[in-house]
């Protein structure tokens, strides 16, 4: 043992991923918009974590850093899980490493997967197993429906099966080249990268539309297109920092804050400050 | 009609699993068309149905006017009605549509209000040291709304799409829009929570390049983490770089002193 060693040194194992992967199957089932599928992940993590884990705040920390933002195409969410699952195993036993790379490391992933994933599954997959099956089931053949859960969840049971020990490989074999000295450089790419897709879905994912019109006229301005020709997406970024901002500093109850925004969206519906 | 009720029932419950089940698809309509059909007692005639609805909902072919928001209250309800009235399939879909809209809304409260209160039930418990009871506040989470889900299909197809059709109407445009809008802002507190655990002033350039990739260059999800990814590999380089030349800036620092000696 190392001198950098909290003592836990839990390994785990595949029975351990492949629990990972069983959990990972219901993911989607408790999608929101606030975390969209952090339940789902957290659920799929609980078994690692609480094997992993002696120290009762650590285990929290872990925990907690699962119940944050999660969104992915189902299909490759189990690949992240088990690179994650590589980091988690690393951060119990090593003093050194900064749990901040985790949830940067999954964000990282998220996009690109989502983008992979939907295509290839969504895009692909999907129609080319409802194309034969809609064709045999027009004639009225039972080998439609069967034909087409078949072609969809082979692949779709496979790339989670396998995406699960893959992700876990490839996150030890990261993991290992993490030099001491280099951890924190690591820890602060992986932290950019994070940070650079959170940026970006900020602008994408949040959309706050308020037509109204603030000048008389044939074309009127709205407050929209002057908050536009200021910069596009302005109000999803300053909703986000001010948000950031009540939980960070006032720490205001998520719940408050929810409600909050689910009435100001009813009131706006109402008197037609803002439209979907 | 009991039996047919017990039906749509049972088969509401599988399909709407589809998405706790591996987001298997299962609750498609080819697959809960030929199902249907089974219960009716015309195999034949539900898997042409499923068939059809089928590539409605992909989009491919038009089948009457608009096509029901949720595909799975869609696909099971307008096959049952199809086959127990002897309606076309457009005619059925069209009726379904204010019933897949109730569907959407339940729906869509789920996923703006109660979903997002269990979330912070499961803050809760991990706060506690709970971390399996954290964990499972999934399944309750998607036991209600798959029970949910299942009693909204299965008590439209009792009552049937005239009654249904009456009440939907009764609830005002401006309380569905308003849902709508909270589901768009709402992702805004989930990114908010992340930037509490992630931002700082060394990763603010990064988070704003990201931001203008999206906002100014329309580029998608993954155009974003392939700049990111470079970003990152850029200041991996250079600060890799600057460790080496300070490392060997140090040695030869020492072997001047040394020879100093």
């Amino acid at each position: 043992m190392t001198s950098n060693s909290k003592g836990s040194s839990k390994h785990l194992t595949k029975k351990d991923l492949r629990g990972i992967f069983w959990r990972s199957l219901p993911m989607e089932a408790s999608f929101n918009y606030e975390r969209m599928m952090s339940m789902g992940f957290a659920y799929t993590m609980a078994g690692i974590i609480n094997k992993l884990y002696t120290n009762s705040e650590e285990r929290k920390a872990a925990m907690k850093r699962h119940l944050e933002f999660f969104n992915c195409t189902s299909a490759t969410s189990p690949f992240i899980a088990g690179v994650l699952a590589s980091m988690e195993e690393k951060n119990a036993s090593d003093d050194e490493f900064d749990p901040s790379s985790i949830n940067s490391m999954k964000t990282g992933l998220m996009g690109p997967l989502s983008g992979i994933g939907d295509s290839v599954f969504w895009g692909s997959l999907r129609i080319i197993a409802s194309g034969i099956g809609i064709s045999l089931a027009q004639k009225g053949s039972i080998l439609g429906p069967i034909l087409f859960v078949i072609l969809y969840n082979v692949p779709n049971m496979l790339v989670r099966y396998y995406g699960t020990m893959w992700g876990y490989k490839l996150g030890t074999k990261f993991i290992d080249q993490m030099a001491n000295g280099l951890m924190n450089t690591i820890t602060y790419v992986i932290n950019i990268l994070g940070n650079t897709v959170i940026g970006a879905m900020v602008a994408s994912m949040v959309v706050i539309n308020m037509p109204v019109a603030i000048s008389a006229g044939n074309h009127p301005d709205t407050i929209q297109s002057m908050l536009n020709s200021i910069m596009p997406d302005l109000l999803p970024l300053a909703v986000t920092f001010f948000v950031a901002w009540l939980l960070k500093k006032k720490h205001v109850k998520m719940m408050w804050i929810l409600l909050a925004i689910l009435a100001i969206s009813v009131l706006g519906a109402f008197l037609g400050f803002l439209k979907p | 009609m009991a039996l047919q009720i017990l039906g749509v029932f049972v088969i509401a419950l599988i399909a709407n699993m589809q998405d706790f089940l591996g987001s298997s698809f299962i609750g498609r309509p080819i697959v809960t068309g030929c199902l249907i059909g089974l219960v009716f007692g015309n195999v034949t005639e539900g898997l042409k149905m499923g068939a059809t609805l089928e590539l409605a909902f992909l989009g491919l072919m038009g089948v009457g006017a608009t096509v029901p928001p949720d595909e799975i209250i869609g696909g099971i309800l307008a096959t049952a009605l199809a086959l127990k009235n002897g309606y076309g399939v457009s005619v059925a879909l069209t009726l379904v549509i204010p019933i897949a809209t109730l569907g959407l809304l339940v729906k869509n409260l789920l996923y703006v209000v109660v979903f997002p209160a269990m979330a912070h039930k499961a803050d809760k418990y991990a706060d506690e040291g709970k971390i399996m009871q954290a964990g499972n506040v999934h399944l309750w989470a998607s036991g209600t709304r798959i029970l949910l889900m299942t009693l909204v299909t299965t008590i439209s197809f009792a009552l049937g799409s005239n009654l249904v059709s009456s009440f939907v109407k009764i609830i005002p445009q401006a309380l569905i829009d308003g849902i709508t809008i909270t589901t768009e802002i709402l992702p805004a507190v989930g990114f908010a929570m992340l930037l509490n655990m992630s931002f700082s002033k060394k990763v603010a350039p990064f988070f704003f390049l990201g931001f203008v990739c999206a906002a100014y260059l329309k580029l998608d999800m993954v155009a974003a983490s392939i700049i990111g990814a470079i970003a990152a590999g850029i200041m991996y380089i250079i600060l890799t770089e600057i460790r080496q030349n300070q490392s060997t800036s140090n040695v030869s620092s020492t072997e001047v002193e040394e020879d100093d000696f």
